[in-house]
Protein backbone atom coordinates (compact mmCIF):
# COMPACT_ATOMS: atom_id res chain seq x y z
CA UNK A 1 0.00 0.00 0.00
CA UNK A 2 1.82 3.45 -1.09
CA UNK A 3 0.07 6.71 -1.80
CA UNK A 4 0.74 7.76 -5.35
CA UNK A 5 2.42 11.49 -6.27
CA UNK A 6 0.05 14.42 -6.90
CA UNK A 7 -1.49 14.09 -10.56
CA UNK A 8 -2.40 17.14 -12.59
CA UNK A 9 -5.55 17.32 -13.80
CA UNK A 10 -5.48 20.61 -15.22
CA UNK A 11 -8.38 23.07 -15.49
CA UNK A 12 -8.65 26.77 -13.44
CA UNK A 13 -10.77 26.64 -10.59
CA UNK A 14 -11.97 29.01 -7.91
CA UNK A 15 -13.61 27.33 -5.44
CA UNK A 16 -13.96 23.56 -4.09
CA UNK A 17 -13.13 20.65 -5.86
CA UNK A 18 -16.03 17.86 -4.65
CA UNK A 19 -15.91 14.44 -5.77
CA UNK A 20 -18.52 11.73 -5.55
CA UNK A 21 -18.17 8.01 -6.77
CA UNK A 22 -21.30 5.98 -8.02
CA UNK A 23 -19.49 2.60 -8.23
CA UNK A 24 -15.86 0.90 -7.65
CA UNK A 25 -13.09 2.35 -10.24
CA UNK A 26 -15.68 5.73 -10.99
CA UNK A 27 -14.83 9.58 -9.81
CA UNK A 28 -16.77 12.45 -10.52
CA UNK A 29 -15.13 15.62 -9.70
CA UNK A 30 -16.99 19.17 -9.16
CA UNK A 31 -14.96 22.27 -9.44
CA UNK A 32 -16.23 25.96 -9.77
CA UNK A 33 -14.61 27.54 -12.68
CA UNK A 34 -13.57 31.30 -13.30
CA UNK A 35 -16.51 31.77 -15.10
CA UNK A 36 -18.90 31.08 -12.36
CA UNK A 37 -19.97 27.40 -13.84
CA UNK A 38 -19.61 24.29 -12.21
CA UNK A 39 -17.47 22.27 -14.33
CA UNK A 40 -16.70 18.07 -14.13
CA UNK A 41 -14.20 15.74 -14.80
CA UNK A 42 -14.36 12.57 -14.50
CA UNK A 43 -12.40 8.85 -13.96
CA UNK A 44 -14.24 6.34 -15.99
CA UNK A 45 -12.48 3.32 -15.00
CA UNK A 46 -9.39 3.77 -17.66
CA UNK A 47 -9.18 7.11 -18.22
CA UNK A 48 -9.86 10.86 -17.04
CA UNK A 49 -12.60 12.49 -18.68
CA UNK A 50 -13.97 16.31 -19.20
CA UNK A 51 -13.30 18.88 -17.96
CA UNK A 52 -17.45 19.25 -19.03
CA UNK A 53 -19.24 22.78 -18.24
CA UNK A 54 -22.25 22.19 -15.80
CA UNK A 55 -23.04 25.77 -16.64
CA UNK A 56 -24.98 27.53 -13.54
CA UNK A 57 -23.44 30.38 -12.15
CA UNK A 58 -22.68 28.93 -8.46
CA UNK A 59 -20.66 30.86 -5.39
CA UNK A 60 -19.09 28.55 -2.98
CA UNK A 61 -17.83 25.08 -3.91
CA UNK A 62 -20.72 22.91 -4.58
CA UNK A 63 -21.08 19.72 -3.27
CA UNK A 64 -21.76 16.03 -5.06
CA UNK A 65 -23.15 12.84 -4.21
CA UNK A 66 -24.31 9.69 -5.32
CA UNK A 67 -27.23 7.20 -4.00
CA UNK A 68 -26.41 4.25 -6.52
CA UNK A 69 -24.78 3.03 -10.02
CA UNK A 70 -24.59 5.85 -12.38
CA UNK A 71 -26.35 8.94 -10.39
CA UNK A 72 -24.91 12.17 -9.64
CA UNK A 73 -26.46 14.61 -7.41
CA UNK A 74 -24.63 18.15 -7.14
CA UNK A 75 -25.69 20.83 -5.60
CA UNK A 76 -24.57 24.20 -5.10
CA UNK A 77 -25.13 28.36 -3.61
CA UNK A 78 -27.13 30.57 -6.19
CA UNK A 79 -25.97 33.64 -6.62
CA UNK A 80 -29.04 34.44 -5.56
CA UNK A 81 -28.03 33.06 -2.23
CA UNK A 82 -30.63 29.64 -3.04
CA UNK A 83 -29.57 25.98 -2.89
CA UNK A 84 -29.58 25.25 -6.83
CA UNK A 85 -29.31 21.40 -7.76
CA UNK A 86 -28.36 19.55 -10.73
CA UNK A 87 -27.99 15.66 -11.53
CA UNK A 88 -26.99 13.26 -13.50
CA UNK A 89 -30.06 10.72 -13.88
CA UNK A 90 -28.04 7.60 -15.69
CA UNK A 91 -28.11 9.00 -19.51
CA UNK A 92 -28.73 13.01 -18.89
CA UNK A 93 -27.54 16.07 -16.39
CA UNK A 94 -30.89 16.93 -15.30
CA UNK A 95 -31.29 20.88 -14.08
CA UNK A 96 -30.76 23.50 -13.08
CA UNK A 97 -33.71 23.14 -10.40
CA UNK A 98 -33.82 25.85 -7.93
CA UNK A 99 -34.52 24.69 -4.62
CA UNK A 100 -35.12 27.75 -2.53
CA UNK A 101 -34.16 28.85 0.61
CA UNK A 102 -31.37 31.61 1.62
CA UNK A 103 -28.07 30.22 2.88
CA UNK A 104 -24.99 31.69 3.22
CA UNK A 105 -22.53 28.76 2.56
CA UNK A 106 -22.01 25.82 0.04
CA UNK A 107 -23.90 23.03 0.88
CA UNK A 108 -23.36 19.60 2.01
CA UNK A 109 -24.60 16.42 0.60
CA UNK A 110 -25.01 13.01 1.77
CA UNK A 111 -27.21 10.04 0.89
CA UNK A 112 -28.37 7.34 3.73
CA UNK A 113 -30.15 5.34 0.69
CA UNK A 114 -31.18 4.60 -2.83
CA UNK A 115 -33.32 7.67 -3.80
CA UNK A 116 -32.57 9.63 -0.62
CA UNK A 117 -30.96 12.56 -0.69
CA UNK A 118 -29.97 15.50 2.36
CA UNK A 119 -28.18 18.90 2.05
CA UNK A 120 -27.19 21.04 4.73
CA UNK A 121 -26.43 24.77 4.59
CA UNK A 122 -25.29 27.72 6.27
CA UNK A 123 -28.44 29.69 7.14
CA UNK A 124 -28.76 33.79 7.67
CA UNK A 125 -28.75 33.03 11.00
CA UNK A 126 -25.66 30.52 11.40
CA UNK A 127 -27.70 28.02 12.15
CA UNK A 128 -27.15 24.96 9.88
CA UNK A 129 -30.18 24.27 7.62
CA UNK A 130 -31.29 21.19 5.83
CA UNK A 131 -33.59 19.67 3.29
CA UNK A 132 -34.20 16.55 1.69
CA UNK A 133 -35.15 14.11 -0.93
CA UNK A 134 -37.70 11.44 0.49
CA UNK A 135 -37.90 9.81 -2.63
CA UNK A 136 -40.83 11.37 -3.89
CA UNK A 137 -40.97 15.23 -3.31
CA UNK A 138 -38.22 17.74 -1.34
CA UNK A 139 -38.91 18.71 2.37
CA UNK A 140 -38.69 21.83 3.52
CA UNK A 141 -36.14 23.82 5.62
CA UNK A 142 -35.59 22.29 8.86
CA UNK A 143 -33.54 24.27 11.79
CA UNK A 144 -30.89 22.32 13.01
CA UNK A 145 -29.36 25.09 14.89
CA UNK A 146 -25.81 25.73 16.17
CA UNK A 147 -23.81 28.49 14.99
CA UNK A 148 -21.50 27.59 12.50
CA UNK A 149 -19.38 29.36 10.09
CA UNK A 150 -18.37 28.00 6.76
CA UNK A 151 -19.74 25.22 4.80
CA UNK A 152 -20.52 22.13 6.64
CA UNK A 153 -19.55 18.87 5.29
CA UNK A 154 -21.85 15.54 5.66
CA UNK A 155 -21.29 11.89 5.17
CA UNK A 156 -23.32 8.83 5.60
CA UNK A 157 -21.73 5.84 6.62
CA UNK A 158 -25.01 3.29 6.01
CA UNK A 159 -28.86 3.25 6.12
CA UNK A 160 -30.50 5.45 8.38
CA UNK A 161 -27.31 7.53 9.21
CA UNK A 162 -25.90 11.11 8.65
CA UNK A 163 -23.16 12.73 10.34
CA UNK A 164 -22.61 16.43 9.80
CA UNK A 165 -19.39 18.54 10.52
CA UNK A 166 -18.80 22.24 10.50
CA UNK A 167 -16.11 24.76 12.10
CA UNK A 168 -17.68 26.73 14.71
CA UNK A 169 -17.47 30.14 15.57
CA UNK A 170 -14.97 28.87 18.10
CA UNK A 171 -13.08 27.82 15.09
CA UNK A 172 -13.73 24.27 16.70
CA UNK A 173 -15.04 21.21 14.47
CA UNK A 174 -18.33 20.28 15.62
CA UNK A 175 -20.06 17.54 14.42
CA UNK A 176 -24.16 16.34 14.49
CA UNK A 177 -25.46 13.48 13.75
CA UNK A 178 -28.62 11.45 13.06
CA UNK A 179 -29.98 8.43 13.60
CA UNK A 180 -33.40 6.24 13.69
CA UNK A 181 -34.61 5.32 16.85
CA UNK A 182 -36.95 3.18 17.78
CA UNK A 183 -39.44 5.55 19.53
CA UNK A 184 -42.72 5.51 21.37
CA UNK A 185 -45.03 8.22 21.39
CA UNK A 186 -46.99 9.37 23.97
CA UNK A 187 -49.77 11.78 24.39
CA UNK A 188 -51.09 13.11 27.52
CA UNK A 189 -55.00 13.37 28.89
CA UNK A 190 -54.65 15.50 31.95
CA UNK A 191 -58.23 14.84 33.88
CA UNK A 192 -56.42 15.28 37.36
CA UNK A 193 -52.77 16.25 37.96
CA UNK A 194 -50.85 13.26 39.51
CA UNK A 195 -49.24 13.75 42.57
CA UNK A 196 -45.97 12.56 41.34
CA UNK A 197 -45.49 15.42 38.54
CA UNK A 198 -45.62 14.10 35.35
CA UNK A 199 -42.19 15.32 34.02
CA UNK A 200 -41.15 13.21 36.83
CA UNK A 201 -42.52 10.08 35.55
CA UNK A 202 -41.65 10.78 31.81
CA UNK A 203 -37.95 11.32 32.80
CA UNK A 204 -38.30 7.77 35.25
CA UNK A 205 -40.23 6.01 31.66
CA UNK A 206 -37.39 7.82 29.96
CA UNK A 207 -34.64 6.78 31.93
CA UNK A 208 -35.91 2.83 31.81
CA UNK A 209 -36.32 2.88 28.17
CA UNK A 210 -33.30 4.32 27.09
CA UNK A 211 -31.77 1.67 28.42
CA UNK A 212 -33.24 -0.14 26.03
CA UNK A 213 -32.35 1.87 23.64
CA UNK A 214 -36.04 3.10 23.25
CA UNK A 215 -37.13 6.69 23.24
CA UNK A 216 -39.72 8.21 24.69
CA UNK A 217 -41.83 11.36 23.22
CA UNK A 218 -44.15 13.53 24.41
CA UNK A 219 -46.41 14.10 21.42
CA UNK A 220 -49.31 16.35 23.25
CA UNK A 221 -50.24 17.18 26.50
CA UNK A 222 -54.03 17.95 26.95
CA UNK A 223 -56.52 18.75 29.81
CA UNK A 224 -59.60 17.14 29.57
CA UNK A 225 -62.95 18.23 31.77
CA UNK A 226 -64.96 14.86 32.10
CA UNK A 227 -65.73 14.75 36.09
CA UNK A 228 -67.80 11.82 34.83
CA UNK A 229 -64.72 9.95 33.61
CA UNK A 230 -62.67 11.27 36.23
CA UNK A 231 -63.08 8.51 38.34
CA UNK A 232 -63.10 5.74 35.82
CA UNK A 233 -64.26 2.35 36.01
CA UNK A 234 -61.78 -0.31 34.82
CA UNK A 235 -63.79 -3.58 35.38
CA UNK A 236 -61.46 -6.12 36.21
CA UNK A 237 -58.46 -4.89 34.21
CA UNK A 238 -57.66 -7.17 32.03
CA UNK A 239 -56.02 -7.05 28.10
CA UNK A 240 -58.83 -6.80 25.71
CA UNK A 241 -61.62 -5.81 28.00
CA UNK A 242 -62.41 -2.51 28.27
CA UNK A 243 -65.70 -0.76 30.13
CA UNK A 244 -67.75 1.35 28.79
CA UNK A 245 -66.42 3.89 30.85
CA UNK A 246 -62.81 3.06 29.34
CA UNK A 247 -64.25 3.41 25.88
CA UNK A 248 -66.17 6.47 26.32
CA UNK A 249 -62.28 8.01 27.83
CA UNK A 250 -60.17 6.47 25.42
CA UNK A 251 -62.36 8.18 22.55
CA UNK A 252 -60.83 11.85 23.34
CA UNK A 253 -57.86 10.97 21.08
CA UNK A 254 -56.68 14.30 19.61
CA UNK A 255 -53.38 14.58 18.00
CA UNK A 256 -53.16 10.96 18.56
CA UNK A 257 -51.94 9.13 16.06
CA UNK A 258 -52.53 5.79 15.18
CA UNK A 259 -49.33 4.05 16.23
CA UNK A 260 -49.38 6.55 19.49
CA UNK A 261 -50.42 5.54 23.09
CA UNK A 262 -53.04 8.00 24.93
CA UNK A 263 -52.30 8.12 28.72
CA UNK A 264 -54.98 9.15 30.68
CA UNK A 265 -54.10 10.64 33.90
CA UNK A 266 -57.44 10.51 36.25
CA UNK A 267 -57.93 10.89 39.83
CA UNK A 268 -58.96 6.91 40.52
CA UNK A 269 -60.12 4.25 39.19
CA UNK A 270 -62.61 1.66 40.14
CA UNK A 271 -61.09 -0.87 41.54
CA UNK A 272 -58.51 1.38 42.96
CA UNK A 273 -55.25 0.12 40.89
CA UNK A 274 -52.04 2.71 40.48
CA UNK A 275 -52.83 2.57 36.57
CA UNK A 276 -54.20 0.10 34.00
CA UNK A 277 -53.78 -0.32 30.35
CA UNK A 278 -56.54 -2.56 28.83
CA UNK A 279 -57.68 -1.08 25.88
CA UNK A 280 -60.15 -1.56 23.00
CA UNK A 281 -58.07 -2.70 19.62
CA UNK A 282 -56.86 0.06 17.60
CA UNK A 283 -57.28 2.64 20.43
CA UNK A 284 -53.46 1.99 22.48
CA UNK A 285 -54.20 3.39 25.67
CA UNK A 286 -53.36 3.17 29.65
CA UNK A 287 -55.12 5.12 32.62
CA UNK A 288 -52.69 6.25 35.25
CA UNK A 289 -54.29 6.84 39.05
CA UNK A 290 -53.67 10.18 40.87
CA UNK A 291 -52.10 8.07 43.52
CA UNK A 292 -49.55 6.33 41.13
CA UNK A 293 -45.57 6.11 41.39
CA UNK A 294 -42.92 7.63 39.33
CA UNK A 295 -42.60 4.07 37.48
CA UNK A 296 -46.28 3.37 36.81
CA UNK A 297 -46.49 5.51 33.47
CA UNK A 298 -43.74 3.55 32.07
CA UNK A 299 -44.97 0.19 33.23
CA UNK A 300 -48.50 0.73 31.63
CA UNK A 301 -47.08 1.46 28.78
CA UNK A 302 -45.01 -1.49 29.13
CA UNK A 303 -48.19 -3.31 29.22
CA UNK A 304 -49.51 -1.47 26.37
CA UNK A 305 -46.53 -2.35 24.24
CA UNK A 306 -47.08 -6.00 25.21
CA UNK A 307 -45.61 -6.77 28.18
CA UNK A 308 -46.56 -9.13 31.29
CA UNK A 309 -45.69 -8.91 35.10
CA UNK A 310 -42.75 -10.22 36.68
CA UNK A 311 -42.02 -11.54 39.84
CA UNK A 312 -39.12 -9.35 40.39
CA UNK A 313 -38.46 -6.08 42.08
CA UNK A 314 -35.54 -4.79 40.23
CA UNK A 315 -37.87 -4.89 36.87
CA UNK A 316 -40.47 -2.27 35.90
CA UNK A 317 -42.98 -4.62 34.98
CA UNK A 318 -42.97 -6.17 38.86
CA UNK A 319 -46.08 -7.37 39.46
CA UNK A 320 -45.23 -6.86 43.56
CA UNK A 321 -45.66 -2.59 42.45
CA UNK A 322 -43.47 -0.37 41.70
CA UNK A 323 -43.45 1.41 45.04
CA UNK A 324 -41.27 -1.75 46.02
CA UNK A 325 -38.86 -1.25 43.32
CA UNK A 326 -35.52 -2.44 44.56
CA UNK A 327 -32.28 -0.49 42.78
CA UNK A 328 -33.74 1.90 40.70
CA UNK A 329 -34.28 2.57 37.71
CA UNK A 330 -35.67 -0.22 37.06
CA UNK A 331 -34.45 -3.21 34.79
CA UNK A 332 -35.89 -4.35 31.20
CA UNK A 333 -34.33 -7.91 29.99
CA UNK A 334 -33.62 -8.92 26.58
CA UNK A 335 -37.10 -10.21 25.81
CA UNK A 336 -39.08 -7.66 26.92
CA UNK A 337 -36.87 -5.38 25.13
CA UNK A 338 -37.49 -7.45 21.97
CA UNK A 339 -41.48 -7.09 22.68
CA UNK A 340 -41.39 -3.34 22.62
CA UNK A 341 -39.66 -2.90 19.67
CA UNK A 342 -41.21 -5.67 18.20
CA UNK A 343 -44.45 -3.37 18.77
CA UNK A 344 -45.99 -1.29 16.08
CA UNK A 345 -46.40 1.26 18.44
CA UNK A 346 -42.88 1.53 18.86
CA UNK A 347 -41.61 3.21 15.66
CA UNK A 348 -38.14 3.66 14.38
CA UNK A 349 -37.70 7.99 14.11
CA UNK B 1 -51.25 -18.62 61.47
CA UNK B 2 -53.28 -14.64 61.07
CA UNK B 3 -51.88 -13.20 58.44
CA UNK B 4 -50.08 -9.62 59.69
CA UNK B 5 -50.81 -6.01 58.63
CA UNK B 6 -47.01 -6.22 56.87
CA UNK B 7 -48.58 -9.05 54.22
CA UNK B 8 -52.02 -7.52 53.64
CA UNK B 9 -49.82 -4.22 53.03
CA UNK B 10 -47.83 -5.99 50.54
CA UNK B 11 -50.59 -7.52 48.64
CA UNK B 12 -52.25 -4.04 48.03
CA UNK B 13 -48.91 -1.79 47.31
CA UNK B 14 -49.09 -3.19 44.35
CA UNK B 15 -49.92 -1.50 40.97
CA UNK B 16 -52.80 -3.67 39.65
CA UNK B 17 -53.94 -5.82 42.88
CA UNK B 18 -56.13 -9.00 42.25
CA UNK B 19 -58.29 -8.60 44.72
CA UNK B 20 -60.61 -11.34 44.12
CA UNK B 21 -57.56 -13.48 44.34
CA UNK B 22 -56.62 -11.84 47.28
CA UNK B 23 -60.14 -11.64 48.99
CA UNK B 24 -59.99 -15.68 48.68
CA UNK B 25 -56.49 -16.09 50.68
CA UNK B 26 -57.25 -13.86 53.26
CA UNK B 27 -60.22 -14.47 55.96
CA UNK B 28 -62.49 -12.18 58.05
CA UNK B 29 -59.16 -11.58 60.56
CA UNK B 30 -58.23 -9.42 57.66
CA UNK B 31 -60.46 -6.45 58.44
CA UNK B 32 -58.46 -5.45 61.61
CA UNK B 33 -55.79 -4.42 59.23
CA UNK B 34 -57.86 -3.03 56.88
CA UNK B 35 -59.07 -0.46 59.09
CA UNK B 36 -55.42 -0.14 60.10
CA UNK B 37 -54.98 0.95 56.60
CA UNK B 38 -57.64 2.60 55.36
CA UNK B 39 -56.68 5.44 58.87
CA UNK B 40 -53.38 5.70 57.08
CA UNK B 41 -51.08 8.06 55.45
CA UNK B 42 -51.06 6.62 52.28
CA UNK B 43 -54.98 7.84 50.52
CA UNK B 44 -54.07 5.20 47.59
CA UNK B 45 -53.37 2.03 50.12
CA UNK B 46 -56.35 3.35 52.06
CA UNK B 47 -58.84 3.24 48.61
CA UNK B 48 -57.25 0.03 47.86
CA UNK B 49 -57.88 -1.84 51.89
CA UNK B 50 -61.78 -0.30 51.68
CA UNK B 51 -62.72 -1.50 48.39
CA UNK B 52 -60.58 -5.12 49.55
CA UNK B 53 -62.80 -5.12 52.63
CA UNK B 54 -66.19 -5.40 50.58
CA UNK B 55 -64.82 -8.38 49.06
CA UNK B 56 -64.25 -10.04 52.20
CA UNK B 57 -67.09 -11.22 54.38
CA UNK B 58 -67.38 -10.39 58.21
CA UNK B 59 -68.42 -8.79 60.58
CA UNK B 60 -66.33 -5.91 60.60
CA UNK B 61 -66.66 -5.42 57.07
CA UNK B 62 -68.95 -2.86 57.54
CA UNK B 63 -66.66 -0.95 60.59
CA UNK B 64 -64.31 -0.88 57.75
CA UNK B 65 -66.61 0.90 55.22
CA UNK B 66 -67.75 3.22 57.68
CA UNK B 67 -64.18 4.29 58.50
CA UNK B 68 -63.80 4.67 54.58
CA UNK B 69 -67.10 6.86 53.81
CA UNK B 70 -65.98 9.04 56.48
CA UNK B 71 -62.35 9.58 54.63
CA UNK B 72 -61.59 12.86 54.23
CA UNK B 73 -59.77 11.65 51.00
CA UNK B 74 -62.64 11.54 48.35
CA UNK B 75 -60.53 8.35 46.76
CA UNK B 76 -61.18 6.31 49.97
CA UNK B 77 -64.75 7.25 49.96
CA UNK B 78 -65.39 6.36 45.97
CA UNK B 79 -63.45 2.89 47.05
CA UNK B 80 -66.01 2.69 49.78
CA UNK B 81 -68.97 3.59 47.71
CA UNK B 82 -67.78 0.81 44.96
CA UNK B 83 -67.50 -1.75 47.37
CA UNK B 84 -70.27 -1.24 49.58
CA UNK B 85 -71.83 -2.43 46.33
CA UNK B 86 -70.28 -6.03 47.36
CA UNK B 87 -71.42 -6.14 50.95
CA UNK B 88 -75.07 -8.05 51.32
CA UNK B 89 -75.83 -6.31 55.03
CA UNK B 90 -78.72 -4.18 55.78
CA UNK B 91 -76.08 -1.81 57.33
CA UNK B 92 -75.06 -0.75 53.84
CA UNK B 93 -77.94 1.20 52.86
CA UNK B 94 -77.08 3.91 55.67
CA UNK B 95 -74.04 4.12 53.88
CA UNK B 96 -75.06 4.81 50.81
CA UNK B 97 -77.16 7.12 51.72
CA UNK B 98 -74.74 9.13 53.23
CA UNK B 99 -71.98 8.95 50.08
CA UNK B 100 -75.07 9.67 47.97
CA UNK B 101 -75.21 12.83 49.81
CA UNK B 102 -71.41 13.41 49.68
CA UNK B 103 -70.31 16.55 48.52
CA UNK B 104 -68.09 15.07 46.05
CA UNK B 105 -68.79 14.01 42.29
CA UNK B 106 -67.07 11.01 42.24
CA UNK B 107 -68.04 9.60 45.68
CA UNK B 108 -71.88 10.57 44.12
CA UNK B 109 -71.58 8.79 41.07
CA UNK B 110 -70.13 4.87 42.74
CA UNK B 111 -72.96 5.23 45.23
CA UNK B 112 -75.33 5.65 42.33
CA UNK B 113 -73.85 3.11 40.92
CA UNK B 114 -74.12 1.10 44.07
CA UNK B 115 -77.39 2.12 44.82
CA UNK B 116 -79.14 0.50 41.41
CA UNK B 117 -77.56 -3.07 42.91
CA UNK B 118 -79.26 -2.57 46.17
CA UNK B 119 -83.13 -1.30 45.73
CA UNK B 120 -85.07 -0.10 48.90
CA UNK B 121 -87.43 2.39 49.29
CA UNK B 122 -84.73 4.79 50.85
CA UNK B 123 -82.72 4.65 48.43
CA UNK B 124 -85.46 5.36 45.70
CA UNK B 125 -86.16 7.99 47.25
CA UNK B 126 -82.47 9.62 47.00
CA UNK B 127 -82.15 8.65 43.64
CA UNK B 128 -85.87 10.44 42.61
CA UNK B 129 -84.05 13.29 44.68
CA UNK B 130 -81.03 13.38 42.63
CA UNK B 131 -82.45 12.33 38.97
CA UNK B 132 -83.97 16.05 39.54
CA UNK B 133 -81.59 17.83 41.72
CA UNK B 134 -78.30 17.06 41.90
CA UNK B 135 -76.30 19.80 39.78
CA UNK B 136 -74.31 17.23 37.80
CA UNK B 137 -76.15 16.42 34.78
CA UNK B 138 -74.33 12.85 34.39
CA UNK B 139 -75.37 12.04 37.74
CA UNK B 140 -79.00 13.38 37.30
CA UNK B 141 -78.90 10.96 33.78
CA UNK B 142 -77.37 8.18 36.41
CA UNK B 143 -79.57 8.61 38.74
CA UNK B 144 -82.84 8.10 36.53
CA UNK B 145 -81.05 5.10 35.06
CA UNK B 146 -80.56 3.29 38.70
CA UNK B 147 -84.58 4.05 38.97
CA UNK B 148 -85.37 1.97 36.01
CA UNK B 149 -83.39 -0.64 37.16
CA UNK B 150 -85.20 -0.27 40.92
CA UNK B 151 -88.94 -1.53 38.56
CA UNK B 152 -92.15 0.37 39.14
Amino acid sequence: MTWSGWEDLGGVITDGPTVASWGANRLDCFAKGQDNHMWHRWWDGGAWRGWEDLGGIIDDPPAAVSWGPNRIDCFARGMDNALWHKWWDGSAWRGWESLGGVITSGPGAASWAANRLDVFAKGQDNHMWHKWWNGSQWSGWEDLGGVIDGTPAAVSWGPDRIDCFARGMDNSMWHKWWWLVPTVTVHFKVLTTPTVPINTMVDSMRDVYASAGINVRVGSTETLNLPALNDVDVGACLMGQTTAEQNTLFANRNNVGMNDVAVYFVRSTVPPFNGCAAHPAGRPSAVVAQGATRWTLGHEVGHVLGLAHVNNNDRLMTGNGTANITNPPPDLVATEVATMVASPLTVDV
Amino acid sequence: MPITLDEVRRMLDVDEPDYPRIATSVGPEVHAHLAALVEGSDPMLASKAAYLAGLVSGPNAVQVLEKAASHVEPRVRIAAAAAISRLAVPAAESLVLRLLADKDVGVRKLAVATAAAKPSAGLRSRLEAMKTGDPEHHLRRAAGEALLKFGP
